[in-house]
């Protein structure tokens, strides 16, 4: 009898989130295949009865919205490449060996990651308009390497802090000089954190906003969160279909890598809250 | 001794600099020089829309100048507001859902469960809250049907000041309480099983061992969850620009969003400056005390 109550009290409970967490995305991706006249209907169509794929087409033809996926795709794994390579090799840096002003360096990084993005923002402004970084990429892609940084280098000094110092000690007797320790030791154990680490940097630059909002201006170098959220002002009447269109393109691959590699992104975001 | 292991001997004494040299030089180029960058800005009063030559040293006149404007002091109300409200609910919620996973009912079956209360955490806010404003549409939104349906007349969501914020705050909760359920689920399994079912065995009940037992094993982690929670609501902008842009009438307006229109919109870049060191100053200030309030309380009990 208790487990009935139990059980039923799960189900539930289980039932009203799914519900709370689901309707939006669900609602989302049903209204990108409506036909116009069924999205403007009372009572709203709960169930789609007629598809049509007119709103990808409005979307693809009205934004240069091939050309954006690309550039959020290009920004996005830039982004995730460097900070990565950068972070592997200072993580291990940080965790492996002590030196003066190490603490300062641990300490900055955590201190930064505090640091609202707007602070930075005004100075880059200023600095990229006298570099000519301003309306670039490469400009988003320094920002958001920027953004990035503090927390891969958590993961990284977490993941290195993990492993047992007698395999370095070990390869000490072997003869191994300390780039041979980081290649030959390091690097294939750490290989599970690079893939944790990647997927939070990937997913974190390809979802950000408010840098790009600021640093670039032109059509043809906005990232996709940027110019969904500017599809109001571009058309006339308010582009419901064309907004569901656009929110289920820019989620595809995020749902992809959540669905395919939940457990790393679980442990990323647990060792990153709990480490960090 | 041969002469190639004397060489990468020299070379070993190298190897920390080697290895931190690219993180330090980018934190330094990218990070503390645009900060102290971002100091002296704050000092200037430097416009936009003015030639260079205009830019002069005035000192603390944009600190002053911002706190005295009513908008700000509004914004900062509102944003402390927001992120109070919203992160009780987020850890409530986020605690809510981490039990039910954690519930021996239903066994592994409810790992589908799981990725998909994950979803909303990995979408781009401005995506979520762009979904969230097709629910909140005002004539054809699922939303507002339920509201008429249930006999009151339909609500201008982004129109009226209460309707804002709430969407403001239900789309954070709804973004954010996935990553409160994921650390506490993380939490909840550092809970030895065997002090729980001891309790049960006791007599206890399920809400007593809750709170007498389980609640206080797990207080360092809801403390953590709740200062990495309040340092992001602080932040708050995204979803503020995409829902309500700061309307109606600059009442959802947050500090975020207040620093950026300061700086980008009116062009002023010595007060966006000096707005956003006063902004990074409460968000130290305030996330700091809140992760050491609950340390202690966690250690006192």
């Amino acid at each position: 009898m208790k487990r009935h109550v139990n059980r039923l009290i799960v189900a539930a409970f289980l039932s009203v989130f799914t519900f709370f967490f689901m309707f939006p995305i669900y609602w989302t991706l049903t209204t990108s295949i409506k036909p116009k006249e069924a999205i403007i209907k009372l009572p709203p169509e709960w169930f789609p009865v007629h598809f049509t794929l007119t709103n990808y087409a409005d979307v693809f033809t009205q934004n240069h919205l091939l050309r954006i996926f690309f550039n959020s795709l290009f920004v996005a794994s830039a982004t995730t490449v460097i900070t990565v390579a950068i972070t592997a090799l200072g993580g291990y840096g940080f965790s492996r060996f002590r030196f003066r002003g190490r603490s300062f360096w641990v300490y900055t990084t955590i201190i930064v990651r505090m640091i609202p993005g707007l602070l930075f923002i005004i100075p880059y402004y200023v600095m990229f308009q006298k570099v000519g970084l301003l309306d670039k990429l490469s400009g988003l892609v320094i920002v958001n390497v920027t953004a990035a940084l503090p927390l891969a280098i958590y993961l990284f000094m977490g993941f290195y802090n993990e492993m047992p110092s007698e395999i370095f000690e070990s390869a000490t007797m072997d003869g191994c000089s300390e780039y041979g320790k980081f290649a030959k030791v390091a690097l294939p154990l750490v290989t599970p954190g690079i893939v944790v680490t990647s997927i939070l940097v990937f997913i974190g630059a390809w979802n950000e906003f408010s840098l790009s909002l600021i640093l670039t201006f032109s059509d043809d170098k906005k990232l996709l969160p940027l110019a969904i959220s500017s599809l109001i002002e571009v058309q006339k009447d308010t582009p419901l279909g064309t907004i569901a269109a656009a929110g289920t393109i820019a989620m595809i691959p995020t749902v992809i890598l959540s669905l395919t590699t939940q457990k790393y992104i679980v442990e990323g975001f647990t060792a990153g809250a709990v480490k960090g | 001794m041969p002469a190639s292991s004397r060489l990468s001997g020299r070379m070993d004494r190298w190897a920390p600099i080697v290895f931190v040299a690219p993180t330090v030089i980018v934190i330094t180029l990218l990070m503390i020089i645009p900060f102290i960058y971002s100091v002296y800005l704050s000092t200037l009063s430097y416009k936009l829309m003015l030639p260079a030559k205009m830019i002069h040293f005035v000192g603390l006149d944009n600190f002053s100048a911002i706190w005295k404007q009513p908008a700000f002091r509004k914004a900062i109300r509102w944003t402390f507001e927001f992120a109070a409200v919203a992160v009780i609910i987020q850890v409530t919620t986020g605690m809510a859902m981490a039990l039910v996973l954690n519930n021996k009912a239903f066994g592994t079956k409810k790992n589908v469960f799981k990725s998909l209360f994950i979803m909303p955490l990995m979408l781009a806010p401005i995506v979520s809250a762009k979904m969230w404003s097709l629910l909140f549409q005002v004539i054809y939104g699922p939303i507002n049907y339920v509201v008429t349906l249930l006999g009151y007349s339909k609500i201008s969501w982004s129109g009226e000041v209460l309707p804002a914020k709430l969407s403001i705050l239900l789309v954070d909760i709804w973004q954010a309480s996935p990553f409160c359920m994921l650390i506490l689920l993380a939490a909840l399994k550092t809970v030895p099983k065997e002090m729980t079912e001891a309790a049960m065995m006791d007599g206890a009940g399920p809400v007593h061992t809750f709170f007498r037992i389980t609640l206080p094993l797990i207080r360092n982690f809801i403390a953590l969850v709740v200062s990495i929670r309040i340092m992001d609501a602080l932040r708050v902008f995204d979803s503020v620009v995409a829902l309500t842009n700061g309307a109606p009438g600059g009442a959802t307006e947050t500090l975020a969003t207040m620093t950026y229109k300061t700086a980008f919109r009116y062009a002023d870049i010595g007060a966006g400056s000096a707005g956003s060191i006063l902004y990074f100053l409460f968000i130290v200030v305030f996330s700091l005390c809140s992760f050491i309030l609950l340390q202690r309380k966690a250690v006192t009990s």
